[in-house]
């Protein structure tokens, strides 16, 4: 296929490349695909990241074309990677010895590197401009060796001889000047000499433009106007009209003494005029009129004022605005003025309130004045900008290095408020953790920060590995395990912030973590940092170990006071706790022997926080303020160890202690639904469970119903059956109430004993425990006995029911008045009665109605008593 | 309220911590100039003003020279971020900044007015479409659109 019918060069570039890529691959189609992977990634819009994909792919189809090395090394360069930069100009070198190009971009890119490279990059570029080809293999060499020296330090820094440049070459001496002049000690001599270079090419509109510039930036630099003028030397007057040199003579005027009033009155009008920028304008007022000259906060702030709107408002003037403030604020700083320096920066944080330095200034301010009012805000303010600004660019690493130092200097500081080192396994006195839990700020701060600082010391490795706090040899399942232990602690570590941007930034942090796994396991990069980290890694993991050691020193002296008023700090003990890497710790604790092999330190620490749970209702809450605190932190225990019914059942208990039985009802079946191993452990907590819920139904029982004996009226069997029905309806799974209630409705005379039969048939299908099911079976066939003998059974109750009705008649009747014709007339009634009941009890025999005997047997033994009492006699057992 | 204790010998001379040795020392005798000023005013407070003197320039030696600087700076790692900070953006602040916003301004500048400047290194072009090598596979199928 060629590539057809195509509306863009970009897409054109793709589909020749697609085409390309089909073919057999020879030196003349990998030579094309470099080429067109190539102008990809500098074709214009192409984003940094693709375009270093691009030159990537090119580089691996043509690895020998030193324009591919070049154009990455800029990318990189432009992208702040200057290490990698440096390397890829240095390979341009290599493959094209003689490119002026790939020279200057290495003397650019060693001037950027900063203080340690900056001689080598002046090196560089004098030998540039000297024109002398072997100069400028020295000064490469000069940069060998300085790399050589970073492969193996030997601790001391390569010392560079200064070197002076020559007198310019076309596409350097721009370069030498603007170095030159941001030096702290400028050559006169060689500044006259560059600049001389730039006068002696100024005769093209280009060229004229050069110098120009030139000559501004030097007056920009703080160089004297009349040396500037002097540098520019005929330009002034020969080219007057050219708009480089107008604004050269526009520059020049500004920079000539002024009162503030008349300067700014200049500015106005060369920038309306389009003569000069408005920036140029900002930067000339600074140098003449700054913080640094003498005077009043006022008259500097007063000054910026006497410009026109159209100026001020410029994003440049409010930057202008800004440095005045800031400025004024540091010299107010330094001279302990520190009500004025808060109001300054403050002023500037209202131009832009996500300025990090002018935070953290305010923070210092508020720390050194010791001032309760605006500490917290101010602290609070910096951290979150220090977040915000990474969430905003979209990379965790922007400021990590300030907020892991943030986050460890106050952990540093609230554990030093109670101990004597920080970190140190032994460090801690069962004193000092005592203290340290009653001391709730510092406590509070310890906590969550160093979360904070793990969290970002982490994200700060450049080796996957150890971003991930795994080892080199760690298998994949280990490492998935490592990557969402981590996911979790960036989790708890953000956790309670109301930092604007935090979402975004936990997106960023998990997604780093997850790039890191599957960097590991593609293999794709080789982890070269991984041995230059180990160290920092180790000691990360030291401090981790640290941590979770004096966790549990906490845990231990809460669970000593066994009190359920420690119950929220044993969570965020736990919270805490739970949180660290212990698949990488535990192995580390064996070794040290502080757990033996078997000891699982997470169920360790969770076992801890159970016991301490226990103590829920130690001391009994006093106020319903306090019993709502303490449900409270259960319900944070069971939200932590949500798979653990002990922390469960008690939070059922605590449901209950504020009054909610729905509530604890719901939760306590939520709680027998979770999957669970049978075991000694766990199965009395089911049993209480299940114990707990037969209770919440049969406490929804009226008094009288549960308690009928105390009850001066006794409710009718109707009535209870009523009172079951409704506590079955709001509790169904309440076990005592359901049984309870089909044992009523199977009740001779009740007659309701298919629904008995049905309850206990749901009651079976939803059990919450083979022990209930097994009472459901039990009683399911009791019922369904009765069924079968249910005719009898009614015989033998109507039969009863008139026996007793007879007795309690006719004893009423005699003991109301008792005569002669009353006692005959009752034991003519009771006889029969007892006839009546021994053929009950005979039918009960011939059906082998079991259950039925002992009551019958009971009530003929009393109708015998009565005829016995009445008629003098000693009860007959006999027939009759 | 966690006490930070963040008085560094930056802090103290108000400079950020990547100063140069010289803004170092125009900070230190800055100080101390105003600090004499302010006895010949002041002399009431002269013995502390004093103090304060010695004092700065005992810091500002520290910092002036480089072995004992980088010393302080090995020792007081996490002091260099609690040290007041420049808040001006950076062209008001670094020379090497604002001399390359100054080119790019001026470029913009005289761009608008037709002048085209040069860029001054590879770092500061856009368009580079002469980079570009003629490879006849390659413009052959481009052709062919």
């Amino acid at each position: 296929m060629t590539a057809t019918a195509i509306d863009s060069p970009r897409q054109s570039l793709l589909a020749a490349i697609k085409d390309l890529q089909k073919r057999p691959v020879t030196p003349a189609v990998r030579i094309a695909l470099a080429e067109a992977e190539f102008r990809l990634a500098l074709f214009t819009g192409a984003k940094p990241g693709e375009a270093r994909k691009r030159l990537d792919a090119a580089i691996r189809h043509d690895p020998f074309c030193p324009k591919l090395f070049l154009h990455r090394g800029r990318l990189q360069h432009r992208g702040g990677k200057l290490a990698a930069a440096l390397s890829d100009y240095r390979h341009v070198i290599r493959l094209a010895p003689a490119s002026r190009r790939a020279h200057l971009l290495l003397a650019l890119v060693l001037v950027d590197m900063g203080p340690a490279t900056r001689a080598l990059g002046d090196l560089v570029i004098a030998a540039l401009n000297s024109a002398r080809p072997e100069e400028l293999k020295a000064a490469v060499s000069e940069v060998d060796a300085w790399l050589a020296d970073q492969v193996t330090p030997d601790g001391k820094p390569r010392r560079v001889a200064a070197k002076r440049g020559g007198s310019g070459a076309p596409d350097a001496w721009r370069l030498a000047l603007y170095e030159l002049i941001t030096r702290e000690k400028v050559s006169a001599d060689h500044l006259a000499e560059l600049l001389k270079t730039g006068l002696a090419r100024a005769t093209g509109a280009g060229e004229i433009a050069e110098h120009a510039t030139a000559c501004v930036v030097l007056l920009a630099a703080g160089h004297q106007a009349r040396r500037v003028r002097e540098f520019a030397g005929s330009l002034l007057t020969e080219h007057a009209d050219h708009p480089a040199v107008a604004l050269l003579d526009g520059a020049l005027r500004l920079a000539q003494p002024a009162d503030p009033a008349a300067y700014a009155a200049l500015a106005a009008e060369l920038v309306e005029d389009g003569v000069l920028p408005v920036e140029l304008v900002c930067l000339f007022h600074l140098a003449a009129y700054g913080p640094h000259r003498p005077g009043t906060a006022t008259d500097a702030l007063a000054r910026l004022d006497r410009y026109p709107d159209t100026i001020r408002d410029s994003y440049c003037f409010a930057e202008l605005r800004i440095a005045v403030l800031d400025g004024l604020a540091c010299r107010a700083w330094a001279e302990e003025r520190f009500a004025e320096a808060r109001l300054l920066w403050q002023e500037a944080s209202a131009i832009d309130q996500f300025r990090v330095p002018v935070a953290l200034n305010l923070a210092l301010l508020a720390a050194k004045t010791r001032s309760e009012r605006h500490y917290a805000a101010a602290w609070g303010r910096l951290t979150e900008l220090l977040y915000l600004h990474a969430a905003g660019v979209g990379d965790v690493q922007l400021s990590l290095p300030d907020r892991r130092t943030l986050h460890l200097a106050l952990v540093g500081q609230a554990e030093l408020r109670h101990c004597e080192s920080s970190g140190g396994r032994s460090a801690q006195t069962p004193e000092q953790i005592r203290a340290w839990l009653a001391d709730k700020d510092a406590l509070t701060e310890w906590l969550r920060q160093w979360d904070l600082y793990y969290v970002n010391a982490r994200l700060g490795f450049r080796s996957p590995i150890h971003l991930l706090g795994v080892s080199a040899n760690t298998g994949a399942e280990d490492r998935v395990a490592a990557r969402d232990s981590f996911v979790r602690h960036i989790q708890v570590a953000l956790d309670g912030w109301d930092w604007a941007g935090l979402d975004v930034f936990a997106g960023l942090a998990t997604g780093q973590a997850r790039r890191a796994d599957q960097e590991i396991t593609a293999n794709e990069i080789r982890d070269q940092y991984y041995e230059s980290e180990l160290a920092e890694a180790r000691a990360l993991a030291e401090a981790a170990l640290n941590r979770g050691l004096t966790l549990r020193r906490m845990m231990i002296e809460l669970l000593d006071r066994s009190s359920g008023e420690g119950l929220r700090l044993g969570h965020e003990l736990a919270y805490r706790q739970l949180a660290l890497p212990w698949h990488v710790l535990r192995p580390i604790c064996v070794e040290r022997g502080l757990i033996s092999d078997d000891v699982d330190p997470v169920a360790l620490f969770e076992n801890d926080l159970v016991s301490l749970a226990c103590f829920w209702d130690q001391p009994e809450p006093a106020t319903d303020q306090e019993r709502a605190e303490r449900l409270s932190a259960l319900e944070d225990c069971v939200a932590l160890l949500p798979g653990n019914r002990e922390l469960r059942l008690l939070r059922c208990r605590a449901i209950r202690a504020v009054g909610r039985e729905e509530d604890a009802y719901a939760a306590a079946l939520k709680a027998l639904a979770l999957p669970t191993a049978a075991d000694e452990r766990t199965e009395p907590v089911t049993e209480q469970l299940i114990n707990l819920v037969d209770e919440i139904g049969w406490q929804a029982l009226p008094e009288s119903v549960r308690g009928p004996g105390r009850s001066l009226t006794p409710p009718s069997v109707q009535q209870v059956i009523t009172a079951l029905r409704k506590a079955l309806r709001r509790f169904p799974h309440s076990g005592a109430v359901r049984c309870e209630l089909a044992r009523l409705l199977a009740k001779p005379g009740v007659g309701k004993i298919d629904e008995a039969i049905e309850l206990l048939s749901v009651g079976l299908q939803s059990a919450l425990s083979t022990a209930q099911r097994a009472k459901y079976v039990e009683l399911l066939a009791t019922t369904r006995s009765v069924k079968a003998t249910l005719p009898i059974r009614e015989s033998i109750h109507r039969m009863t029911t008139s026996a007793l009705e007879t007795a309690r008649k006719v004893i009423g009747d005699f003991t109301s008045g008792p005569s002669e014709a009353k006692r005959q007339a009752a034991l003519a009634a009771l006889r029969p009665a007892i006839e009546e009941v021994t053929e009950a009890q005979r039918l009960a025999k011939q059906a082998a109605i079991d259950d039925e005997l002992p009551a019958l047997e009971d009530l003929l033994r009393r109708l015998r008593l009565m005829v016995a009492e009445l008629d003098g006699t000693e009860p007959n057992d006999g027939e009759g | 309220m966690i006490d930070l204790g963040v008085e560094s010998h930056y802090s103290r001379l108000g400079v950020s911590p990547n100063a140069t040795g010289a803004q170092i020392r125009q900070a230190r005798d800055d100080l101390i100039r105003r600090l004499r000023e302010q006895q010949r005013r002041e002399p009431a407070r002269r013995a502390e003003l004093r103090e304060r003197e010695r004092e700065i320039n005992n810091l500002g030696g520290v910092l002036a020279a480089p072995a004992r600087r980088a010393q302080y700076d090995k020792d007081h790692e996490h002091l260099r971020f609690f040290t007041v900070r420049s808040a001006a953006a950076p062209m008001f602040d670094e020379a090497q900044d604002r001399i390359d916003v100054l080119h790019r301004v001026i470029s913009a500048h005289l761009r608008d007015k037709g002048v085209c400047l040069r860029p001054l290194s590879d770092l500061d072009r856009d368009d580079f479409s002469a980079d570009s090598t003629p490879n006849d596979l390659l413009d052959d199928l481009i052709g062919q659109n």
